[in-house]
């Protein structure tokens, strides 16, 4: 069996079904090699943890909220830097010189990126603004064409808003950000993302509860994650109690976890279009095992959470 | 006595440094991504192993083994992450917030079939030992200097964790 075991380990992952690195590592280096020795890395870069409970973040809003209240003073090296996308090997060359003493590319994009935490750096360019402004501005854009800017564009999911406070769906898009190339001074922020089919009225998150009976004889975590939070109560044998969870989009459901001890992952479930439902932890087939099954029945008032001292742990 | 930090421009080591991180980077995204199971997780890990690597470009000297000194670099980083995994719950919102479709393949991995969400389970030590030998393609050796540990002690983490994994098979816990 130790034979099997091991072949089955090595023949389990194939090296070439994982992704290249995202541009993003590339950019660390170009910043890496632009930054006075012996300085450590300063701003907003880390890319995608956050403890819960969180909430989306609109693009378009947060990119108003740059050109509303951020004028980053700038103190950085200078370099001739040519226009490239970031993580392409070879730049590109600009439609005119670039002149010298701008702000390098890795503190333009430090710059770019103070109020842009999550979002993924997709390409730093500069150049002459009316070579890299976006497609279809118009008169109310007041920068002029042949000022130097630094252009940086990041992708992440675009929640898209009319002046009413009426918003589409998030979904995939863009938003780039324009610097003075010789300063870093914030100038402008656009935002794109494809047409979407109906604007919705903005909804506030909604509470969903739902009730949790433990009628093993095993202590559990239960791990509830939603599309912006999560919690995780313990549950000693024979309690029993009601999980409340905001969702964002009710569609989105819950995703559900019960953990025994040393972090182990008993059972899991997903809820796409959850109703009110009570979970029952009940023992599985071998001991220390659980199962879990829902029945369409819930407590009319909700049951506070049972008091414990179980801790639950995640991976 | 306080720390001034050095003004002057990359040193040679630096360069070489940039140089070579370079190239590694899809090498060392996988190996992240493997040992923790997670794409964005991976990306912050590579990048705190770059940074690392950085500070100390002028430990490495002219014909060391940079792939080795960087794996070593990014495995401890990971097994940091990994250990401080038992304190905190984390949620990576960009698996709840996804909706393009696109999947994280780590993630996908341990979710897979049994044998490898068993070693997605393993405690920090012997997942690493799994992940580094029989992902990473690294003898015992290697992978051995990629921990900083003895020989025997990689050969007996990695015992101990085929013999959990077994365990689960004999119990009916995992079926291949």
């Amino acid at each position: 069996m130790s034979d099997d075991l091991e072949r089955w380990l090595r023949d389990g992952v194939r090296p070439t079904e994982f992704p290249p690195a995202p541009p993003g590592l590339r950019a660390r280096l170009v910043e890496l090699e632009q930054r006075p020795i012996g300085t450590r890395r300063r701003g907003p870069w880390k890319h995608s943890l956050i403890l819960v409970p969180v909430t989306a973040v609109a693009i378009l809003a947060v990119a108003t909220l740059i050109g509303g209240g951020q004028k980053p003073s700038v103190s950085g090296p200078t370099s001739g830097s040519s226009a490239h996308d970031v993580g392409s090997p070879s730049p590109t060359i600009p439609s005119s010189p670039l002149p010298t003493g701008g702000i390098g590319e890795s503190r333009a994009i430090e710059l770019a990126s103070v109020n842009s935490i999550g979002w993924t750096l997709i390409a730093a360019s500069a150049g002459r603004y009316g070579d890299l402004k976006p497609p279809g501005s118009g008169p109310g854009d007041d920068i002029p064409p042949d000022r130097f800017v630094w252009a940086v564009k990041f992708a992440s999911e675009a929640t898209i808003c009319n002046p009413l406070g009426v918003c589409m769906s998030p979904r995939p898009g863009t938003v780039t950000v324009y610097l003075d190339y010789f300063t870093g001074t914030f100038l402008s922020s656009a935002g794109f993302s494809a047409a979407g089919p109906t604007p919705s009225a903005p909804s506030p998150p909604v509470t969903f509860s739902f009730d949790v009976e433990n009628r093993s004889h095993v202590p559990v975590i239960v791990s509830v994650a939603s599309d912006t939070g999560a919690v995780l109560p313990g549950f000693e044998p024979g309690q029993r109690g009601t999980i409340s969870i905001p969702l964002l989009n009710p569609r989105n459901g819950v995703s559900i976890e019960v953990e025994g001890g040393e972090c182990r992952l008993l059972a899991s479930g997903n809820f796409p279009t959850p109703e009110p439902f009570t979970l029952l932890v009940e023992d599985g087939p071998e001991s220390g095992t659980v199962t879990i099954s829902t029945i369409a029945d819930a407590s009319s008032t909700p049951i506070p959470l049972p008091s414990n001292s179980l801790v639950g742990c995640g991976g | 006595m306080r720390h001034v930090p050095s003004t002057a421009a990359p040193s040679e080591a630096h360069r070489r440094f940039l140089v070579l991180a370079s190239e590694e980077l899809d090498r060392l995204y996988r190996l992240a991504g493997l040992l923790l199971g997670s794409g964005p997780e991976a990306q912050d890990a590579v990048g705190d192993a770059l940074e690392r690597g950085w500070q100390s470009a002028d430990s490495l000297r002219n014909g060391g083994d940079f792939q080795a000194w960087l794996d070593r670099i990014l495995v401890n980083v990971c097994r940091d992450r990994l250990r401080r995994r038992s304190h905190i719950r984390f949620i990576a919102l960009a698996a709840y917030h996804d909706r393009s479709g696109q999947v994280d393949p780590y993630q996908a991995l341990a979710e897979r079939d049994a044998l490898t969400e068993a070693v997605a389970r393993l405690p920090p030590d012997e997942r690493m030992v799994v992940v580094l030998h029989f992902w990473h393609d690294l003898t015992l050796a290697a992978t051995a200097e990629r921990l900083n540990w003895p020989v025997g002690t990689v050969k007996s983490r990695l015992n101990r964790a085929l013999g959990r994994i077994r365990e689960g098979l004999v119990q009916g816990e995992l079926r291949l």
